[in-house]
């Protein structure tokens, strides 16, 4: 599967994105020059709390442009804040959505946006190019360093009833600008740099080993995982150092523009159906799953994990196959730990009796489709076993 | 179990290759927009042609102005209406397009009353550039309209030459008719007298065979009061009230029996042709009346004509539709046409609406009495018909009489000529409320030999028959007051079956309810009469 990918047309889908300290201050101009004139802000209590949400409301008033803010946006959007926000979006009169946070508010603000436009449930959009008509213009100012959905052509949100998560894939949901600032990655703490980091080590590898990988994913895709892994460590330890921040910003911009490309793999499978059962973090989910789908995969494509265990900064030479294997999955869980991620899923919550229920619905998850090696629901069941 | 079974084509899509993974922008939506703006431009388009249509396809003519009297926009009407073009009718300000003219206070009332009504209607005179000497009446009606942005007034102008036209030929029919009944009236008064003047004359010629010199007065006396019956007689025609008895009658045959007298009426450098239609209609009329049209028309004719030129008469049949109304008098139906033409001066036309008044003339004292022409209008009204009347200046006239064509079979002919007057023994109750006619009317009949028993009062009469009196005529005045002759007769007739009656009256027989000319043997003598007609109708009456 690897160098046959050479003869495959391909596409490259990324927004137009400012990426550098205070790009987030461009929001107003940019808003203005995409038309706006009643102007949705997302955004929410921690990001407010953190400041960021009233210095571009602000920024956007100094542009003449009208502000709505919808703050209620909590850490795993669900569709019933969905709705909400596109209601306000309809009645408010708004023409462009600007959205200040993490996955969430960027999720969120993709959600508004597609049921602004199509009218109908954001349920209904569930899955690749299912959603119609081409959203409001929306400007995404990202604020931890992870989730890329700036970038991504991907919207995660929280089914209520089925307690699941639902990806909803489409080029309509790429942004039309992403003011990549990592001065607002200052204000997060440790344990949410690290699971946002470990967000983006998971992007970049999911996306390397992908089936749908391509040379130009395959660069973004190394590039971050050698960032992530040579500056996450430092930067849990040290979440005031600018210079740190902005190489995570920039590893999570790289495995954006990859995963946005090339697709995810099992991890995230897995991960949006824990996400959405038991509420846990993303990145969290992410991390406490990566080092078991890595293992199932690695006899599939063990040439694409050796490159990952030399850009992870593992020394494999000398190492045959299952040696290898086993310092790149040590260096993972090394990681890991040291961030600050420590214990199995039983530790959050998970029983063994949920593990049907979750392997159940991450069985029906898009991402499964570029894995490199396509699981069954029993394998995932196992999986989730494993991370218990 | 429930795994998604096709992997690869998900892959696909999620990595962009599916059919609908291009990222849609604004940019199909502005097409679509601008799509729908087109459609609308177009539909836009298409009802200004369907208002342009109907804005021309208006009889109106319609003018878009500014307050100062510019043109800015005009429907074909108003190029057809004021004789202009779409190139030249805005070289014209809206003054150029008045007869009258146009006064800032005339503008300022038509501001303060649209701003009052939102609308105004008023008569005016419309003037056309190129034909400034023949102005159209016209009604206009003018609204406000914000015409492209700018204040401006839309006047609708509505060509009412035709109304105004018919509106004349109405006042003219009316005011025919009321001077008709003031005639009338008049001449019916005067008869009575000249009755008593032609009936005591008449006796006095009886008893003046040996003198002549007084013969020779009294013949003067006799002539002038039978002029002036004449003239009465006129003036009852005019008014619809000449007596006259009717019978079928082919015009042909009446205008070739009057072309003798007709020739002698002209001079000899005047022509007068004769055109009989073939296969003429029949009439209803006085044989009598028809003389009296033609004799006033041909000789009107000739007054007009000068030293030569020529006299046409024809007879046509002709069949007039719903649009009869336009002419004045005329209802649809079958007419049979009498035409008298002259090459002559044509009538001026400020005088034609006054022709047919009684003693309008523009001829020399003592050669028009202006009675002609009312003459033959009473008698044509009288038959049911009207007059359409052309004329040229300097060229000639026309008129044209339509008389209504007699519908169905042939009625019974009229009686024949009178017998010569001749006196009797039988005796008659003679009832006149004019007392003066009342004596010379009894005097004629006693003269003649008749038993006569006369009385003013019809009340009285009635007592006297109640009371034994059986004479075998009654001779009575129609209108007196009291009890009306007809009512006398009623009365009488249930207690002497076997009576005869002769009715006297200055209206004709037709304007009393009693059938024309003769009913069940009623006899009828039109006032004044002379001796002669009264003692023919009693003997009339006397042998039926
Ligand atoms: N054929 C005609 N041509 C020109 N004018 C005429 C003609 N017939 C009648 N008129 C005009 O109508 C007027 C009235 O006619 P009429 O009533 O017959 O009276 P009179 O002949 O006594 O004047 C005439 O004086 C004349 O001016
Ligand atoms: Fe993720
Ligand atoms: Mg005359």
């Amino acid at each position: 599967m690897n160098e046959a990918m050479l003869g495959e047309i391909r596409k490259f889908v990324a927004p137009e994105f400012i990426f550098g300290a205070d790009a987030r201050l461009l929001a107003g101009r940019y808003a203005r020059k995409l038309g706006g004139q009643q102007i949705l802000l997302i955004s929410d209590p921690g990001v407010l709390a953190a400041g960021w949400t009233e210095e571009v409301a602000t920024g956007l008033e100094r542009e003449g442009l009208t502000v709505t803010q919808f703050l209620g946006v909590p850490p795993n959007p669900r569709d019933t804040e969905v709705m909400e926000g596109a209601a306000l979006f309809r009645d408010a009169g708004c023409n462009l959505i600007v959205a200040v946070g993490g996955g969430s508010v960027m999720d969120c603000a993709k959600g508004v946006g597609i049921v602004a436009a199509n009218r109908g449930s954001i349920l209904d959009f569930e899955g690749v190019d299912q959603v119609p008509a081409p959203m409001a213009p929306l400007i995404c100012i990202p604020t931890t360093g992870g989730t890329s959905a700036d970038v991504s052509q991907f919207a995660i949100i929280t089914h209520t009833q089925e307690r699941v998560k639902i990806a909803i894939i489409s080029k309509a949901v790429v942004p039309d600008v992403a003011l990549i600032d990592p001065r607002t990655l200052l204000t997060m703490d440790a344990y949410l740099t690290a699971c946002t980091g470990m967000d983006a080590m998971v992007h970049a590898i999911e996306a390397f080993v992908s089936n749908a990988h391509s040379p130009i994913t395959d660069l973004h895709a190394l590039e971050a995982i050698r960032l992530v892994s040579t500056h996450l460590r430092a930067s849990t330890a040290a979440p005031a150092d600018l210079e740190l921040r902005t190489q995570i910003m920039l590893a999570s911009l790289q495995a954006g523009l990859a995963f946005s490309n090339a697709s995810l793999g099992s991890v995230h499978a897995m991960a949006h159906s824990l996400g959405g059962y038991m509420d846990l973090a993303h990145g969290e989910c992410n991390a406490l799953l990566l080092p078991h789908v890595m293992d199932f995969n690695f006899t599939t494509a063990p040439e694409r994990y050796r490159r990952i265990g030399e850009a992870l900064g593992c020394d494999l030479r000398g190492l045959n196959e299952r040696e290898g294997r086993s310092r790149i999955l040590r260096h993972v869980l090394d990681l890991r730990r040291d961030c600050g991620i420590d214990e199995g899923l039983a530790a959050r919550g998970v029983r063994l009796d949920d593990l049907p229920r979750l392997a159940g619905k991450a069985i029906l998850d898009p991402c499964n489709a570029t894995n490199p090696r396509p699981p069954s629901r029993d394998d995932l069941r196992a999986l989730y076993a494993e991370a218990m | 179990m429930n795994e998604p079974q096709d992997w690869s084509q998900l892959r696909d899509s999620i990595i962009g290759l599916g059919t609908d993974s291009s990222r849609r922008t604004y940019y199909p939506e502005l097409l679509a927009r601008v799509a729908q703006l087109e459609e609308t431009r177009e539909s836009l388009r298409r009802s200004e042609e369907n208002l342009l249509t109907l804005f021309n396809g208006l009889n109106d003519a319609i003018f878009i102005h500014d307050w100062e009297g510019h043109v800015l926009e005009a429907n074909d009407a108003m190029l057809a209406m004021y004789e202009v073009t779409r190139e030249t009718f805005r070289d014209h300000t809206i003054q150029d397009y008045s007869e009258g003219p146009l006064t800032l206070a005339h503008i300022e009332t038509m501001r303060h009353q649209l701003d009052r009504d939102g609308s105004l209607v008023f008569e005016w005179q419309a003037r056309r550039p190129t034909r400034p000497e023949a102005p159209l009446d016209v009604e206009v009606a003018v609204r406000r309209v914000c015409w492209y942005g700018q204040n401006a007034l839309v006047s609708v102008v509505r060509d009412i030459s035709g109304r105004k036209r018919l509106e004349a030929m109405l006042n003219q029919s009316q005011r025919l008719d009321s001077l008709g009944q003031l005639a009338g009236g008049v001449a019916h008064d005067t008869n009575n007298m000249l009755g008593v003047i032609i009936g005591y004359t008449d006796l006095l010629l009886e008893r003046t065979e040996a003198m002549p010199n007084l013969r020779r007065d009294l013949e003067q006396i006799r002539k002038a009061a039978l002029h002036s019956a004449d003239l009465n007689r006129q003036l009852l025609a005019f008014a619809r009230q000449q007596a006259i008895q009717p019978t079928l009658l082919n015009l042909n045959d009446k205008v070739e029996d009057t072309q003798k007298m007709l020739r002698r009426l002209i001079s000899e450098q005047h022509t007068l042709a004769w055109q009989p239609a073939l296969g003429l209609w029949n009439v209803w009329m006085d044989p009598s009346q028809v003389e009296q049209i033609l004799t006033n028309l041909v000789v009107n004719a000739r007054d007009a004509l000068g030293t030569s030129g020529t006299i046409t008469v024809e007879t046509a049949n002709a069949t007039l539709g719903a649009d009869a109304n336009r002419l004045p008098d005329a209802e649809p139906g079958d007419y049979v046409v009498l035409r008298v033409r002259d090459t002559g001066r044509g009538i001026p036309a400020e005088i034609l609406p006054h022709i047919f008044e009684p003693f309008f003339t523009t001829k020399a004292p003592g050669q028009g009495t202006g009675l002609g022409l009312a003459t033959v209008y009473g008698i044509v009204r009288q038959n049911g018909g009207f007059i359409q009347v052309a004329t040229n200046p300097g060229q000639g006239t026309t008129f044209a009489i339509h008389l209504p064509r007699l519908p169905g079979g042939n009625p019974a002919a009229s009686a024949g000529p009178a017998p010569g007057a001749a006196g009797g023994h039988e005796s008659v109750l003679l009832v006149e409320d004019e007392e003066i006619l009342l004596e010379t009317a009894a005097r004629i009949l006693e003269d003649a030999g008749y038993q006569v028993t006369s009385t003013p009062s019809p009340l009285e009469a009635l007592r006297w028959v109640e009371e034994g009196l059986a004479p075998t005529l009654l001779a009575t005045d129609v209108v007196m007051p009291g009890l009306d002759g007809p009512g006398l007769w009623e009365g009488i007739r249930t207690l002497r079956p076997g009576m005869k009656v002769l009715f006297l009256s200055g209206y004709p027989a037709s304007n009393l309810g009693l059938a024309a000319p003769r009913l069940d043997g009623l006899g009828f003598l039109q006032k004044p009469f002379t001796r002669n007609e009264l003692l023919q109708a009693v003997r009339d009456a006397l042998e039926v």
